[in-house]
């Protein structure tokens, strides 16, 4: 055994210095990244050439459009909220209390809208029901209609899309709540002289209430923050929400004040989310939810009987009609040789993917979206073990603030980050220019999903026994040595998941990409939505199927590399 | 409160059997503990009572009322059976406070408000809950959660109690309070209760009668003290206090001195004294002769002789472990290891020779 080394002692002033120049940095570059554009976001809604007003909030309500634009967005996100939290109620129930056939196979299958991009399922939804979807058009024929029949474009169409968006979401998580919930609270009531009414009346409703309450609000601000899919299925049909009409203005209203009135927008939109976010905190309390001691109790599985077959049929008709019928029209509209011919095998062809292949700028966004995807969650995980580590530490002042500043943006829609980010770097800073680079998508996105490495890491951290380091630590590992040895292998779980929980939405990110792309700087998300706005159906949708069996088979991959299993990305709101 | 009967319940999940042929009548005001190692089926024949499923084959009545019988379709839900229950994670409900936890019962039952009240009061009077009544569980201790759900229990007067194993989640100091508590309660409200457990020291200290249970059938019915002196089958002598087992060969049965002898090697016999029932109710010697069995010897059953003699046989120290109210020590003999516990105040030296006598043995048929 060798002695200790004596370090003598400058090792306190060592220290001192090193945490001093840490929190320096960690402040620096969390002050640049969030707070510096952020605080543009605000000075921008509440200016006017550099005078403090409140011109811009007048301007915004004094136009119609805009405020219908709220009004849209506020009615939407409710509509939207009552159906997806009432579909993922049943379906829950359905799922983990009764004998319904394929349980295990449903519980998958029912959130695989959740892992396609939005932007992809509402362009779907336009080849099934817009004028020339396959519905339509089959039921136009079907009895010789001389109009097509179903108009999708606008409200529905909206709250059609945004409902199979978003109630995979509410699914994981009032499933959860039920699993969790056990059996021995309803047998207990049942026991004490309950009904079935009234058991479902006085126990399992108030019991899921805060798993309820807080999926619907998640519901509601992904809905109101979400913007490819009232862009594809709302914009065409005028139906305008909030994130469209600040795309419009950022886009190029011709207005002296545009960008003043799409940050006032912003920051309404951002308010709606943080209303949002307080009723969230209301839901979770502590006091609403449920003290589960001791093993929960083995769910005795309602048997449905005579209703076993039919219950099963209709929960099999729902996952085909939001999963495999919008994948089956994109994938026949990508083979078909051109709109409006029939189907027979003579029209199929391979011709749109060739012509994809061979686009440049289809390569180029490729590239620049697999360059981000690699890299942000990168970047990020990192961050996030540094901060926590820093956190842990205990010696950087105010380290509580960096948890605040780093969850700032969760609640904030994408668009709105977007709005902040130009603000922020449209003209170069310091003659350091990022604005019309890729570097600003770099910037936008690691501000955007820092969040999701933080709580992963942090989570998997906190379990971590602080026993274990101080082991290495008397052993004679330096700090740093014992994060590399002990701390960073024993949360790797934390790292693996936090990295891919921003991988997959990053590959395929329009809201932020789209304020903020610039010519050659494409990402995937960009270039498809502009196809779609193009009108190039055929060849979109071949770029549509292409990214579709690109995210699932990644999914698949990672699914089967990850060495725990169920790690369902469950805090990966991807507004 | 009523009696309890089960006769020849059976129940099946598909091919499984959970409980097999169990009957058993549990007397008005009696405290009968379903004991057994865990998926013994003792749960499954607990939540059968409580009427969470129907039962495969039997009968089983609370009182003189048939609650489950499907030979005539007979099955009353859970809600209609008027039972208390109690269950291993408490099922407090969380967004219900102590006293509307314990009044709900009543409340379907559809008592005046003020019957409620007076009635609640009492429960939780009698379980020290007075000053917790507008609390919500997550505010509560383990302690008194369990108390919540006791008083959920009891506060509807049920025909019987039915308890899942409700101490197994407090610590150990908790345990044996509310052990003691449990059984001053049952005792002052002459409750009939079945009790389900896996712990044989709890099973033991509240039960008036304990089922033993493996594999879904009934090992031993018996009071607490009987199962221990009297052990039915080796399984019971197994689970319930600690044993010393070996196997060897029957040499013959001394019925006089109630002695068997063992053939432990070849040229070795051990002389093992029979426990009274063993000694009584088998002395004929010729069919057990040549017997395989397993004979089962309590550790405190073995005695420390001062020197050899024709009951004793000879052992070496291994290792002694001191335990306060007694001593434990390893010995090594020709039957093996054999535990022994003696008084605190019999010091014996690691390798030091000694002479143990066997005692209240019982001998089972092994093969």
């Amino acid at each position: 055994m060798n002695p200790a080394i004596p370090r003598k002692g400058c090792l306190v002033k060592h220290v001192r210095f090193s945490a001093w120049i840490s929190s320096v940095a960690v402040y620096f570059a969390l002050g640049v990244l969030f707070l510096y554009p952020m605080s543009r976001l605000v000075i921008s809604a509440f200016t006017r050439e550099g005078a403090f007003t409140f011109a811009n909030f007048t301007a915004v309500f004094a136009n119609p459009s805009n405020v219908r634009s709220l009004w849209n967005s506020l009615y939407t996100g409710v509509t939207v909220t009552v159906i997806a939290t009432v579909i993922a109620l049943v379906l829950s129930w359905i799922v983990v209390r009764t004998n319904v056939y394929g349980r295990k196979l449903f519980q998958f299958v029912l959130v695989i809208p959740f892992f396609i991009p939005p932007f992809i399922m509402a362009f779907a939804w336009t080849r099934l029901l817009g004028r020339a979807g396959f519905v339509n058009v089959f039921v136009q024929q079907l009895f010789s209609l001389p109009q097509p029949p179903i108009r999708i474009f606008g409200f529905v169409g909206v709250v059609l899309v945004s409902v199979i968006y978003t109630y995979p979401y509410a699914f994981i998580v009032i499933s959860r709540a039920m699993e969790n919930m056990g059996a021995h609270l309803e047998e207990a009531a049942q026991i004490s002289g309950a009904s079935r009414f009234q058991v479902v009346r006085d126990i399992v409703l108030p019991v899921l209430l805060p798993a309820v309450g807080s999926a619907a609000v998640i519901v509601f601000v992904t809905t109101v923050s979400m913007f490819g899919i009232p862009a594809i299925m709302g914009t065409p049909g005028q139906f305008i929400v909030v994130t469209t009409r600040i795309y419009g203005y950022v886009g190029g209203f011709r207005d002296p004040f545009g960008m003043n009135i799409a940050t006032t927008l912003a920051m309404v939109l951002l308010g709606f989310a943080l209303v949002g976010l307080l009723l969230q905190n209301f839901f979770t309390r502590k006091e609403n939810f449920a003290t589960i001691t001791g093993k929960s109790g083995h769910l005795e599985l309602m048997n449905l009987r005579k209703w076993r077959i039919p219950i099963s049929v209709a929960v099999a008709l729902f996952t085909g009609a939001v999963v495999v019928l919008p994948l089956f029209a994109i994938a026949a509209t990508s083979l078909i040789r051109a709109l409006g011919v029939p189907f027979t095998l003579e029209n199929l062809t391979l011709d749109h993917f060739r012509r994809l292949a061979n686009m440049s700028i289809v390569q180029r966004s490729f590239n620049n979206s697999f360059s981000l995807a690699v890299f942000v969650p990168t970047i990020t995980v990192i961050g996030a073990v540094i901060l926590t580590f820093l956190k842990r530490q205990g010696r950087m002042p105010g380290r509580n603030g960096t948890d605040y500043i780093v969850s700032m943006p969760y609640a904030v829609p994408g668009i709105v980050i977007g709005v902040a980010m130009i603000l922020a770097w449209i003209r170069p800073v310091f003659s350091i220019r990022v604005f019309n680079t890729i570097w600003i998508l770099y910037l936008a996105y690691i501000v955007r999903f820092m969040i999701f490495p933080m709580r992963t890491v942090g989570a998997s951290w906190k379990q971590l026994d602080s026993s274990l380091e101080e082991a290495g630590r008397i052993s004679g590992a330096s700090e740093l040595r014992t994060l590399r040895d002990v701390s960073i292998p024993l949360i790797r779980g934390g790292i693996g998941s936090g990295w891919l929980l921003v991988f997959m939405p990053a590959l395929t990110e329009l809201t932020l990409s789209i304020l903020l792309v610039s010519p050659r700087n494409e990402t995937i998300g960009v270039t498809a939505f502009n196809m779609m706005q193009e009108g190039l159906i055929t060849v979109a949708s071949a770029y549509a199927v292409m990214i579709t069996i690109v995210v699932v088979s990644l999914n698949v991959v990672f699914r089967l590399l990850s060495v725990r299993r169920d790690r369902r990305p469950a805090n990966a709101p991807t507004i | 409160m009523a009696k309890l009967v089960l006769e020849n319940v059976t129940k099946q999940y598909g091919v499984f059997t959970a409980v097999k042929d169990f009957s058993l009548v549990v007397s008005d005001g009696e405290f009968v503990s379903l004991l057994g190692p865990s998926g013994c089926g003792k749960t499954t024949l607990l939540r059968s009572i409580a009427g969470f499923f129907p039962i495969t084959q039997g009968r089983i009545l609370s009182g003189e009322k048939v609650i489950s019988d499907p030979a005539r379709n007979i099955y009353l839900g859970p809600d209609q059976r008027n039972l208390g229950m109690v269950f291993q994670s408490y099922a407090v409900w969380p967004h219900m406070s102590v006293f509307d936890n314990i009044a709900y019962p009543l409340k379907l039952r559809k008592l005046s408000r003020q019957d409620i009240d007076t009635k609640v009061g009492r429960v939780l009077s009698m379980l020290n809950l007075e000053t917790q009544a507008q609390k919500k569980p997550s505010e509560l201790s383990g302690g008194q959660q369990q108390r919540t759900a006791l008083g959920r229990a009891l506060v509807m007067e049920p025909d019987a109690l039915l308890l899942d194993e409700p101490l197994s989640n407090l610590d150990a100091k908790l345990r044996d309070r509310m052990r003691f508590e449990l059984k001053e309660i049952q005792r002052t409200l002459n409750l009939t209760i079945v009790y389900v457990t896996h712990d044989q020291d709890e099973a033991m200290a509240v039960s008036d009668r304990i089922v033993l249970m493996n594999q879904g059938q009934v090992q031993q019915v018996a009071s607490p003290r009987e199962m221990f002196d009297f052990p039915a089958n080796l399984f019971s002598a197994r689970f319930v206090g600690q044993s010393n087992v070996v196997d060897g060969v029957l040499e013959k049965i001394d019925a006089v001195s109630g002695t068997a002898y063992l053939i432990a090697d070849e040229d070795t016999t051990v002389p093992l004294q029979l426990s009274e029932r063993h000694a009584g109710d088998d002395t004929d010697t010729d069919t057990r002769k040549g017997q395989p069995v397993h004979a089962v010897i309590r550790y405190h059953n073995v005695k420390i002789a001062d020197r050899a003699d024709t009951d004793t046989i000879e052992g070496t120290v291994i290792v002694g472990t001191y335990l306060g109210i007694y001593t434990q020590y390893e010995i090594e003999t020709v039957l093996g290891r054999i535990i022994v516990q003696t008084d605190a105040d019999i010091r014996l030296q690691e390798q030091q020779q000694v002479f143990l006598k066997l005692r209240n043995v019982h001998v089972f048929p092994s093969g």
